[in-house]
């Protein structure tokens, strides 16, 4: 059977042949496999196939044309290519395209694939699901229920253009959450863990239901608290959401090319707090999505984008850099499909380099502030001052004078990004990191954040 | 072709001890058109053929979608979902039991008078880039602006093992525009909508976009020299134009969808604070708030013949008269709760997702009492606000936070001075019992192609409607930094 690689050099070659000056054809071919549970039973248990052929051509100079279609038979790719030159011929010209990326070494990265993983069954996927409920439950006799979902994506991506790219890798990753819930609704505690690896093996189902199961007991009647600032120290998690708006809203050379980026006129300047030190390591293992090439068949590297708080870089596809009269940094966002960020360049493996403080340390720090496990629902008020709003999900606490008073309920914050990494007080050692899907980071404690508004549970 | 292999696909189910099967054939073309800064940005035309099997083994539910669509795709597929079926049945509760419903075959189509896809390219970039000129023809501080209009067509066939058997041409037109302005470090935005619909080209074509794009251009310079929103004060809030959807969307829309009710979303989503014990005896909104889930609404974003269940589209109330009286449902959850029937909410967003249960078309009904510029001439002070820019909720939909493009100060039942970066929160029961006011004479059907739900995440197409609301004693100006 032809290869996915092989199928994108036929599809870009009859491009060519048509009359594109320029082409280049992504396939994706994948599954994503996924058994999810609440009330302690499986209530959904999918998987779902994906194939996706993406193609662009250039037809003159710079006028571009775009067929998808979700099948690599002859005729499917034959009729894509005739349909993208029919558009092409119609578009009028882009001046800010130039062309494709230039072929440059690809190094492989084997490890992003595990056979085993890859290969997880549905019986696999439901005996884990059973440990993390019965573990959960076991572990105190006020755990009601948990709820979560265990997700393997497989896929093989494929990238080719008439510059002579010509890249492949397949990959496979793998995900489990729960969320358990503890107490009676009306008081109702709840725990989060979650995990991500390249390798199934490295799941420790009763650990993660274990860690969920105490923090949902230990958020039993949670209390309301007054809005205001306050210190807080922030899970990997809570963390993620701040640095995944740094590298949307700060670091994307398309934000800034249009003016409403946070770093606008703040590249070289002490804009975060001088313990903030950050990389973007795109081929690295100690990231979950770590990849030997981007979107378009660039090669992944390292780029330092923070370094003592001060922010040196920003991420460029091919597109936006050649606009910049620079080089890509391997940022292309996956071009297959029709991604939400496709075309908008960000660092998809941060990794916020570790200090030395461990979580108790932070908590006997603080003297008014909060424990924040995870976030939901954030949003951007305004791009440009980086002021995003949200919500606090799952436990959460107040402490005071160094310990943990008791668990708080929902409360929303109102803040900016670029305020709150400005005075940071303390950054978690190697214990404290974790996985996620776009960062690799540890626990952060905070001098100011401020809650806006209140929730009723 | 595709009937032939539902057929077998039902049989193959049947073969392995399914008690319950269906199967869904999609054939979808997509048609973007987006340009920025005057250039082309995206033009490209997506196909998608395949389907998605869903099956009941010893009370486990199993799902298999593909694209190969053939004999073997769809015995792989149909073994794949026996197969994640039984898995499930290792930690079933009891018995899966399903509404009944009627047993159709049907036809069903959108009402479209020019098809999309007939119209010339080149008419619409034409269209756009006209759209993108006149913006900055009004506009010297503009930095970036960008348009885009779509085009969605979807061939469905859905046989059930009860023995449906539905064909259904669901079409949808819309678009959208904006321009960010620049002026002192000072960046804002304005954006125009042509608010989705299920209709034809014709629906574009009955709209001026470049005045529409001009429009915006000039509200986008004056917010250049607007003030910003007063901070943390209480008063009168109006919402007229497509940000009332999301302002419906976000709390009651998805506040009212059973699965979330019952905990299916809990992972994810999350939940929601309308339990079943407040059906009936919860007050959500004032005596003038009604609610409902309509999907048979002519030309709505979420307007069908069937869901993909398989249930007859039906209007369902879900707030009569202020007070929470149904909810969104399937087959199975409106089962779970011995609710009259599914309400018909069961959608999947593409060939290979499950259905889950989705908005069609919720929306607030218009008033009986009050004409639009009434309610504003009868305002002695408050702030209307147009235009969505930030949204947030908490996870049980009680919680929320929004901010505007655009808001004007309302002094003495006249609109005043323009504000910049309006933003405003509550809590969504004691928001909707403000409501105190809303016109019986422009209600408007407005929608959103991307409504985000489920794991794998689907993003949808859904309707809503209102008209001009006022709503009393509102928070207004969040962060108070802006």
């Amino acid at each position: 059977m032809m290869q996915g690689i092989d199928m994108a050099k036929k599809a870009v070659e009859k491009a060519v042949n048509m009359g594109a000056s320029q082409a280049e054809a992504i396939i994706l071919v994948g599954s994503t496999a996924l058994t999810r549970y609440t009330h302690n039973a499986i209530h959904q248990n999918v998987v779902k196939n994906n194939t996706v052929l993406n193609l662009e051509v250039v037809i003159g100079k710079n006028k571009i044309g775009t067929s998808v279609v979700n099948s690599l038979s002859e005729n499917a790719i034959d009729q894509s290519v005739e349909r993208a030159i029919k558009i092409g011929k119609i578009s009028t010209p882009d001046p800010d395209f130039k062309h494709y990326p230039e072929p440059l070494t690809i190094e492989p990265l084997p490890d992003i694939y595990d056979s085993r993983t890859a290969n997880v069954t549905p019986e696999e996927r439901a005996e884990a699901v059973k440990t993390l409920i019965e573990t959960a439950l076991d572990h105190d006799k006020r755990v009601t229920w948990s709820t979560g979902a265990y997700t393997v994506d497989t896929g093989t991506y494929a990238v080719a253009n008439s510059l002579g790219v010509e890249a492949e890798m397949t990959f496979a990753a793998a995900s489990a959450d729960i969320v358990t819930k503890a107490g009676d609704d009306a008081v109702q505690g709840s725990g989060y863990r979650a995990a991500r690896s390249l390798k199934v093996s490295d799941f420790d189902f009763g650990a993660m239901a274990r860690s969920a199961a105490e923090d949902a007991v230990d958020s039993i009647e949670p209390k309301l608290i007054p809005i205001g600032e306050y210190e807080a120290v922030l899970t990997p998690s809570a963390t993620s959401t701040l640095t995944g708006f740094m590298g949307r809203l700060g670091f994307s050379a398309r934000s800034y090319q249009d003016g409403f980026s946070c770093l606008t006129d703040k590249i070289g300047s002490q804009v975060f707090d001088e313990k903030l030190t950050v990389h973007d390591k795109g081929r690295s293992l100690e990231t979950f999505g770590a990849r030997p090439f981007d979107g378009e068949g660039v090669p992944k590297g390292t780029l330092r984008l923070v370094k003592d708080g001060v922010p040196e870089n920003l991420c460029y596809d091919n597109y936006t850099a050649l606009k910049d009269g620079t080089v890509s940094t391997g940022h292309a966002m996956s071009k297959a499909g029709s991604s939400y960020f496709r075309g908008f360049p960000m660092p998809m493996n941060m990794v916020v380099e570790p200090g030395d403080a461990a979580v108790d340390e932070m908590i006997e720090d603080t003297k008014r502030g909060v424990l924040i496990t995870r976030f939901h629902y954030v949003n951007a008020i305004r791009n440009d001052l980086a002021i995003i709003s949200g919500l606090t999900r799952d436990a959460c606490w107040l402490i005071e004078n160094g310990e943990v008073k008791h668990p708080i309920k929902v409360m929303r914050f109102t803040d900016s990004v670029l305020r709150v990494m400005k005075e940071i007080d303390m950054i978690g050692g190697n214990s404290t990191v974790e996985k996620l899907p776009s960062a690799t980071l540890p626990a952060l404690k905070v001098a100011k954040f401020k809650f806006t508004g209140q929730s009723e549970f | 072709m595709r009937k032939e292999l539902a057929e077998f696909g039902l049989e193959t189910a049947a073969n392995l001890g399914t008690s319950y099967a269906d199967i869904r054939f999609v054939d979808g073309e997509r048609r973007l058109v987006s340009v920025k800064n005057g250039n082309p940005d995206n033009i490209s035309h997506t196909s998608e053929s395949g389907y998605g099997v869903r099956v009941i083994v010893n009370n486990g539910w199993g799902f298999a979608g593909s694209f190969n669509v053939s004999k073997d795709g769809v015995k792989e597929a149909v073994d794949l979902a026996v197969k994640l079926a039984k898995a499930s049945s290792t930690t079933a509760k009891g018995e899966i039991k399903l509404a009944s419903t009627k047993t159709v075959e049907d036809r069903y189509e959108s009402d479209v008078k020019k098809d999309p896809f007939a119209v010339p390219l080149e008419d619409i970039l034409e269209t756009l880039v006209s759209a993108d000129e006149a913006f900055r023809e009004v506009s010297p501080h503009v930095r970036t602006t960008s348009g885009r209009l779509l085009a969605r067509v979807e061939g469905k066939y859905l046989a059930t093992s009860e023995g449906s058997r539905i064909e259904q041409r669901i079409v949808f037109c819309g678009g959208s525009g904006q321009g960010y302005v620049m002026e002192s470090g000072l960046v804002q935005r304005r954006t125009y909508e042509i608010n989705p619909r299920t209709m034809g080209w014709e629906y574009i074509e009955s709209h001026d976009v470049p005045e529409m794009a001009r429009d915006a251009g000039k509200e986008a310079e004056m917010l250049l020299k607007a003030e910003p929103c007063p901070t943390e004060i209480r008063t009168n809030l109006i919402l007229d134009d497509p940000h009332m959807y999301l302002q419906i969307h976000e709390t009651i829309g998805h506040a009212s969808e059973l699965d979330r009710v019952l905990g299916t979303e809990a992972d994810f989503a999350g939940m929601s604070f309308l339990t079943p014990e407040k059906l009936g005896s919860f007050r959500y909104g004032s005596d003038q708030v009604n609610f409902v889930a309509d999907p048979t609404i002519p030309f709505g974003l979420g307007t069908y013949g069937y869901d993909d269940e398989g249930t007859p589209a039906r209007k369902v109330y879900l707030v009569k008269d202020g007070m929470v009286n149904d909810y969104q449902s399937s087959r199975e959850t409106a089962a779970q709760l011995g609710l009259e029937g599914s309400s018909a909410g069961m959608r999947a967003a593409t060939p290979v997702d499950l259905p889950i249960i989705r908005m069609n078309n919720i929306c607030l009904e218009a008033g009986d009492s009050w004409k639009a510029d009434e309610i504003i001439a009868e305002t002695n002070e408050g702030i209307l606000m147009r235009t969505t820019k930030m949204w947030s909720v908490d996870q049980r939909r009680l919680n929320f936070q929004f901010g505007c493009e655009v808001g004007w100060k309302i002094k003495e039942g006249e609109l005043t001075e323009m504000i910049r970066d309006p933003t405003y929160t509550g809590i969504s029961y004691e928001f909707w019992r403000g409501v105190d006011a809303t016109a019986k004479d422009d209600w408007t059907l407005y929608g959103t192609t991307g409504c985000g739900k489920g794991r794998p995440s689907q993003g949808i197409y859904v309707g809503h409607g209102a008209a001009t609301t006022r709503i009393k004693d509102v928070r207004i100006g969040i962060t108070g930094r802006l």
